[in-house]
């Protein structure tokens, strides 16, 4: 699905990744973990090609072709998809416009006929209710004064929706009461398919046990500094990063 | 017709020059001084550049009469079509005014309609030019009474009258009852300039609902002193969308006379290109005018570096307690929310478009339901001129 090959990028002329070498299978969920500050934000902007990062060695490859120079939108349609760390709000956009206009555009780019508002809202409503959310979350402006969970929720609402193939949650876990955690939990797993890949970005163990990881990373200092299976989330736990570091 | 260039004229001499004198006029223009860069909210709007071309007066006609209607026409400076029904013969005064504009319009104006509007109602108005380097002018009274509910829904045509210049403006009185006052103009950089220069009294427990929407690429200037007696309420909405080399006015004096009047002012601006604004907004609390309630706000976002917007809001108080807040913010599209949106696989331009829509959207949801779908429209069709 994603093939990165020692990566380096900058932000504001800081060198972040350094270096950073990742394949993440079809159909498996990779869940990256490691301390503050070590450039795991920075890997998920720069896969969806975000402004502030500039890629300044290395590739990467989504299904076989390069991406680096993208835009951002192309990515999405070719079905790369990131629930942010912080959301922004769009004021005076409503979320169900919103959410429609993106999953228009991606049926156009598929060469489907757009969904007629009628069944759109329908379907939203659907999911807004699997994700404990009220549905009139949607008539809301994008973001503008939800609470930081609500926020979170909303992401995973646009992840039902747009169904992308490859799957980035940053921190989707963090600020979450433990009901919303298992309603986003559910969204994922709703989608957890053979064909469908996701990387994970957390700092605990909890959402990891609802959504069971196949492999897991741990990045530090810019680098991938070992990969493995559920059973380092227990290390990591246990004994803290800078040990974990030190064996390598 | 006759030529005129009015900055070279003498007020005095401008009455005689329409065949009436009207002292009252021509002493309100000497001590404002005619339009010029002397008058500080002109200094961003080129007044003096509109008022010192040679144009052709349309010249005052003896007896012509109107097509009865259910709208208002105005056609080259005259009136074409009016509801009889609501035509007074009531007379018409000119108030003091902060804007020298107002009594230039009064003193040049070539046709006067006074109406008398006592039932709930919707007008609408139209303003077309269709003459090249033509001087219009004229004026409209309305007097609002029993209760009623008026709005009135005014639009411009003048893509055809380049070079010219068309001075009008509203004198209302709203006595019982309320307005909504809804101006929509597309104005095309090489069309007509119409300048509106209104004064509006509201009367004790009256609503005033002042809006003006200014989407295209000319020139276009709404001024409006507005008076509010006790307990009236005052909402003023201001959205500017312009771009090329336009030039976008909103100057409003609202001033609280007597005790518990509220104002609620608002104003959001897109630039693009060259185009400039300014919105100079005073809202003047009086010593009578205890227990007011003030709230203003300008939003501007500017797409690109040659854009130029001059926001002023303004608070006058003399009294001791008021509620009241202010603010003004100019900036540029949030690269994170557009960044946000294109993650979702929706084009640059498109995202773009997203944005200023929802930072307009407001204001155009705040406007009369009658009004709202054909704002969009224009919206619409100013963005697909892009
Ligand atoms: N816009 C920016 N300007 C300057 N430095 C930045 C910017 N964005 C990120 N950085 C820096 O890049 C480094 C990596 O940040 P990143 O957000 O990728 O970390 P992270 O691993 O996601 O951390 P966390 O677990 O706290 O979310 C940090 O040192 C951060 O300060
Ligand atoms: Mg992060």
């Amino acid at each position: 699905m994603i093939k990165i090959e020692s990566l380096k990028a900058a932000i504001g002329g800081k060198e972040i990744l350094k270096g950073l070498d990742l394949e993440i299978k079809k159909g498996k969920v990779h869940a990256i973990m490691g301390p503050n500050g070590a450039g795991k934000s920075t890997l998920s902007k720069a896969i969806t090609g975000h402004y502030e990062v500039e890629i300044t060695g290395g590739d990467i490859l989504y299904k076989g072709e390069s991406i680096t120079k993208m835009e951002p939108e192309l990515r999405a349609l070719k079905g790369i998809f990131m629930s942010f760390q912080n959301p922004v709000e769009v004021p005076g956009v409503t979320n169900a416009y919103f959410l429609r206009e993106a999953l228009n555009a991606k049926m156009e780019f598929e060469g489907k006929e757009p969904l007629n508002p009628a069944d759109f809202l329908r379907m939203a409503r659907e999911y807004c209710e699997i994700l404990g959310m009220d549905p009139k979350m949607l008539n809301r402006s994008l973001n503008v004064g939800f609470s930081g969970g609500e926020k979170k929720r909303n992401e995973i609402l646009q992840m039902l929706i747009l169904k992308p193939d490859f799957i980035i949650l940053d921190e989707i876990d963090s600020g979450l009461d433990i009901d919303a955690l298992k309603a986003v939990s559910q969204g994922i797993n709703r989608l957890r398919n053979a064909d469908r890949s996701f990387l994970i970005i957390t700092h605990y163990s909890r959402i990891l046990e609802y959504v069971k990881p196949d492999y897991v990373h741990i990045l530090k200092d810019g680098r991938v500094t070992k990969t493995g299976d559920y059973s380092i989330v227990k290390d990591i736990e246990e004994r803290g990063y800078s040990e974990i570091g030190e064996r390598l | 017709m006759r030529e005129i260039e009015l900055l070279k004229s003498d007020p005095g001499t401008l009455g005689d020059f329409c065949g009436a004198k009207e002292e009252k006029f021509v002493d309100m223009l000497k001590s404002l001084k005619m339009p010029s860069k002397e008058v500080e909210h002109y200094r961003y709007f080129d007044m003096e550049y509109l008022l010192s071309k040679n144009y052709y007066l349309i010249d005052k006609k003896s007896s012509r009469s109107a097509e009865n209607s259910n709208r208002l026409v105005f056609e080259n400076g005259y009136l074409k079509e009016a509801p009889k029904e609501f035509i007074s013969r009531s007379g018409f005064s000119a108030q003091e005014h902060f804007d020298p504009v107002y009594p230039l319009s009064h003193l040049l104006s070539c046709e006067r309609v006074s109406l008398e509007i006592d039932r709930d109602v919707t007008l609408e108005v139209s303003h077309v030019n269709t003459l090249k380097g033509a001087l219009g002018a004229y004026r409209i009274s309305l007097r609002i009474k029993s209760g009623a509910k008026v709005l009135i829904k005014e639009r411009f045509e003048g893509e055809k009258g380049s070079g010219s210049l068309i001075l009008f403006g509203w004198d209302v009185d709203i006595q019982e009852g309320s307005l909504e006052f809804v101006t929509i103009s597309e104005p095309k950089s090489e069309g007509a300039v119409f300048v509106g220069s209104h004064y509006i009294r509201a009367d004790k427990e009256s609503f005033t609902g002042y809006r003006s929407y200014a989407l295209g690429s000319g020139t276009v200037a709404n001024i409006a002193l507005i008076e509010l007696e006790k307990s009236s309420r005052c909402e003023a909405s201001h959205l500017v969308f312009a771009m090329e080399r336009a030039s976008v006015a909103n100057i409003t004096k609202i001033v609280h006379k007597k005790s518990d009047a509220a104002t609620r002012q608002k104003s959001r601006h897109v630039l693009k290109d060259k185009a400039q604004a300014v919105f100079d907004a005073l809202v003047r609390v009086e010593k009578d005018a205890e227990g007011a309630s003030v709230h203003q706000e300008n939003r501007t976002v500017l797409l690109n570096d040659g854009a130029y917007m001059v926001a002023k809001p303004q608070l006058e108080i003399y009294i001791d307690e008021l509620e009241a807040s202010h603010g003004s913010t100019t900036g540029q599209i949030d690269p994170q929310e557009l960044f946000y949106i294109r993650s979702r696989g929706i084009e640059e331009l498109k995202a773009k478009k997203l944005i200023i829509t929802g930072f307009v959207n407001e204001l155009i949801q705040e406007a009369p339901k009658e009004c709202i779908e054909e704002i969009g429209v224009a919206f619409e069709r100013l963005f697909a001129t892009e």
